[in-house]
Parts: C-alpha cells; structure tokens; sequence
C-alpha cells in the first residue's frame, strides 16, 4: 500500500467529510448531523434564518399592489398572455364592440347568420360569443385570411379529417331552431369567450411542466367542441387567432416560434 | 411560523381576492423568494421579486390548489422572472458591478463584518458561487423548503437530477474553507 496515497485520502477525509443522501435529507430538514457537518449545517440555518424586517418592509406595496393585479387579472379572466394582462380592453371599446355585434345581427337577421358562418369574419366572433349562452355553437372557422364560404362547402375545406361536427351542417338545416340541433344544450352554458379561453387552458397543458386544466373546463370544453376527438379542431382556429394576435408585439420572447402556442398560465414569460 | 393549514385558509381567501388572505401568504413566501432571487439575480432580487407577486396576484383568481401546490407554482414564476432578468442584464450594454463597487467601500467597519461574517446574506454568497443548477437545487430544497418532486417540476428536471445537483451542492459548499473552518469552531459560537 503506498503510504503516500494512504496519507492523502485520510487528508482528504479529514477536510471534506463524505455526504450521502441521509446526510442531506438530515441537513436540509435541519435535524442534528454530526460534528464532520457543523459548518454546513451552519450556512445552512443561516441561509433559512427567520425572516429579516427588512425582508419583510414591502409587505404594503405587496397588499396594494395584489389588489390592482388581482383585478387585472379577473377581469382578463382567462388563462391568457400578456396582452389582455397588460392592458385591459376598456369597458367602453367593449361596449362598443357589442353594441355593434348587436346591430349586425339585427340588421343580419339571427342567430342563424352566427351558426352558419355568414357574418363577416369579426362580427361572427362577437356573435358567437353572444349567442354562446344561448347555444348557438360557432360555425368552424375557415383559413383566416379565406373569406367566409358560403353554403355547405366550409367543412370540407376546413376540416381535414372530415368529421363535420353534427352542429354546422344542421345548423343550415334547421334555421329556426337552434335547440334542434343534435346535441344537448349545454347546461352550465360559460360565456362564448370562454372557448378561446379554454382552448388555451386546453392547449397550455400540453407544455411539459403546465398544470392540468380543471376537470369541469376540461368538460365544458369536450361539450363545447362535441366531443373529446374534436377538441383539435375545434380550438385550432381560436388559438390560431391568438398566437396571430400576440406574434407581433413580444420581442422579449426568447424565440419567435414559442408564438405558436399560447404560455402555459404559470409560464411567466412576458 | 406557519402551518400550512393557516396558509390553507390563506390562500383560499386570497384567491377570493382577500387582502389579509395575500398578505398572508406573502409574509410567509415572501423572505424565501427573495433569498432564492438573491442567489438566482443577485442585486435586482427586490424587483424581480415585486414582479412575481404581481403576476401571482394577477392569476391567483384561478389558482386551484393546495400551499404546497402554491409554493410550486409561486417559485416556477420566480425562477421565470429570474431568467427574464439574466437575459436582460445579458443584453444590457456593460455596466459597472455595484454590488463589487460597494462591498470594495472602505467604510465597512469590523463589527459590522463580524456581524455579517455567518449571518444568511454570508450564506446567500457562498450559495451563489455554486453552478446554477446545484444554487438553485439548495435553495428550493433548504430555504423554499420544496420536496423533491417539486423543486423537480420548478426546475424542469428529472427529481433523481435534483436529488444528485442538491449533494453536490453541499459537498462543495462542505469545502468551502469558510464553512469548514467553521466545523472546529464550538457550537455555541455559531
């Protein structure tokens, strides 16, 4: 045995004592170690001491601040980016906004107009968001620079798989009635903006570390787009909308592709 | 301090919009957050800091979970803005270090050392000389007081990767010889 290499590793015992896995389940749960450890246990009770006061001064701008954010954020209310967080539509615009949904549909006849697609391609996402609590499901959207088809040929253009939900083509079918379509009324009916809203829910959990969505989003959402299969297309063209929408103005992104898809609601980059 | 029980309550009420239920919650979190910033940021951790309550507090409203949960997610949103920061600092044209300007003042007198000497902003430093990962690990683990599984999801790691950054981190902080000087010394004058 060489003396030498013996001498080393006893010194290097001596100055680093070994730490395996109980040691650091000990040390961080701050249970006594012993004597080889004290120095870190040291730094390590001084790294979690008991809060400062100066750590703890801003608790009133903290409390004010929550208040104007937390407001912020329910009136944006869905799990959205940053734009709606940053700057919230102004309630007049918004009433304005409605108030011009409404005339189009009287002027347009019905909710017919707004399930069957033949409103321009705005005032068919007004329409749809009022008449959503009525339930009058939203036609599926074409391409967004397409204009709006008329007739029967939408779905084919639109939907590659070919599954046309139940909703567009009887839509046509049965003009007066909305309730006559296939399938049940919705019965805890969300808001039409909801749909994007929950698109988002829907598409931000397929990030790695997002929180699955609610159980009953999930739910209003399958209800909502007919069907579990048809939750891909059904949200296609709503997120599609919104990455368009949030693709210019965010060059604090690390990446332009991440665009793609809306963050994740606990995913804080903006 | 707290039970998570209290915080529980907490954190349902400040969901609600609940002022004291915040502030709560905030008492409670807000000291390990601004530790963790402190080794993640360094000087702009009070900012940074500030902007994850914000956010927080801007998407509490639909937070569905419990304090653990919580703790999770109010980190997963520091460790965010953290990054946020670096990238900006990194694309900042150089600015002079005013943390180095400051601890290099020749005002600091000896008791003040003395009493800075072990105290957590000693700790923090020593913290933050470690690689990230390893800084990060120890901070979620020990002072933000996350299991493994969560300080897992924090991080976007695999919790065996944390488990393994954790030791390393001790290890090496084990060898520090300011910390292992300490180890002679008698528990009394820790």
């Amino acid at each position: 045995m060489n003396p030498w290499r013996a001498l080393r590793d006893a010194m290097r015992v001596r100055r680093t004592p070994s730490i395996g896995p109980d040691d650091v389940d000990r040390l961080i749960a701050g249970e006594p170690t012993g004597p080889e450890h004290r120095g870190l246990a040291a730094l390590l009770s001084a790294a979690k001491a008991p809060p400062s006061p100066g750590e703890l001064a801003g608790e009133r701008a903290a409390v004010a601040d929550f208040v104007a954010a937390y407001r912020e954020g329910q009136s944006t209310s869905l799990p959205t980016g940053r734009h709606r967080a940053r700057k919230p539509m102004p309630a007049r615009a918004a009433a304005v906004k409605v108030a011009a949904s409404v005339a189009v549909l009287v002027v347009s006849g019905s909710a017919v107009a707004a399930e069957t697609g033949h409103l321009p391609a705005t005032a068919q996402r007004y329409a749809h968001d009022l008449f959503a609590s009525v339930g009058v499901p939203a036609p599926r959207r074409p391409a967004r620079t397409a204009e709006p088809v008329v007739g029967h040929s939408t779905p084919a253009a639109t939907d590659p798989t070919g599954t046309t939900p139940p909703a567009h083509t009887s839509g046509a079918a049965t003009p007066a009635s909305p309730s006559a379509r296939p399938e049940p009324a919705v019965t805890e009916t969300p808001k039409g903006a909801d749909a994007r809203g929950l698109c988002e829910a829907w598409a931000a959990q397929r990030e790695p570390q997002a929180k699955a969505m609610a159980a009953k989003s999930r739910q209003e959402l399958v209800t909502l787009a007919g069907g579990e299969d048809r939750i891909p297309d059904f949200c296609a063209p709503l997120l599609d909308e919104e990455a368009a929408e949030s693709a210019s103005p965010t060059p604090s992104d690390e990446s332009g592709q991440d665009n793609e898809r809306p963050r994740p609601t606990a995913t804080p980059h903006d | 301090m707290w039970g998570d029980d209290d915080l529980d309550a907490a954190l349902k009420a400040a969901a609600a919009g609940d002022q004291e239920g915040f502030a709560v919650l905030w008492r409670s979190q807000q000291p390990a957050v601004l530790r963790y910033l402190r080794v993640v940021v360094g000087d702009t951790a009070e900012d940074v800091a500030s902007e994850t309550w914000l956010q927080a507090a801007r998407d509490l409203h639909r937070f569905d979970g419990d304090v653990a949960a919580f703790r999770g997610w109010l980190f997963r949103i520091a460790r965010h803005r953290g990054i946020d920061e670096r990238r900006r600092v990194a694309r900042r044209p150089e600015q002079p270090a005013e943390s180095l300007d400051e601890s290099a003042a020749p005002g600091r007198d000896a008791a003040t050392e003395a009493l800075e000497q072990h105290g957590t902003g000693w700790a923090l430093g020593l913290i933050a000389t470690l690689p990230a990962d390893q800084a990060e690990a120890v901070m979620l683990r020990v002072v933000a007081g996350l299991d493994v599984a969560t300080t897992a999801q924090v991080l976007g790691k695999r919790p065996g990767a944390v488990r393994v950054a954790t030791m390393r981190g001790l290890r090496r902080l084990a060898e520090n010889p300011q910390v292992s000087a300490l180890r002679f010394s008698s528990p009394g004058e820790v």
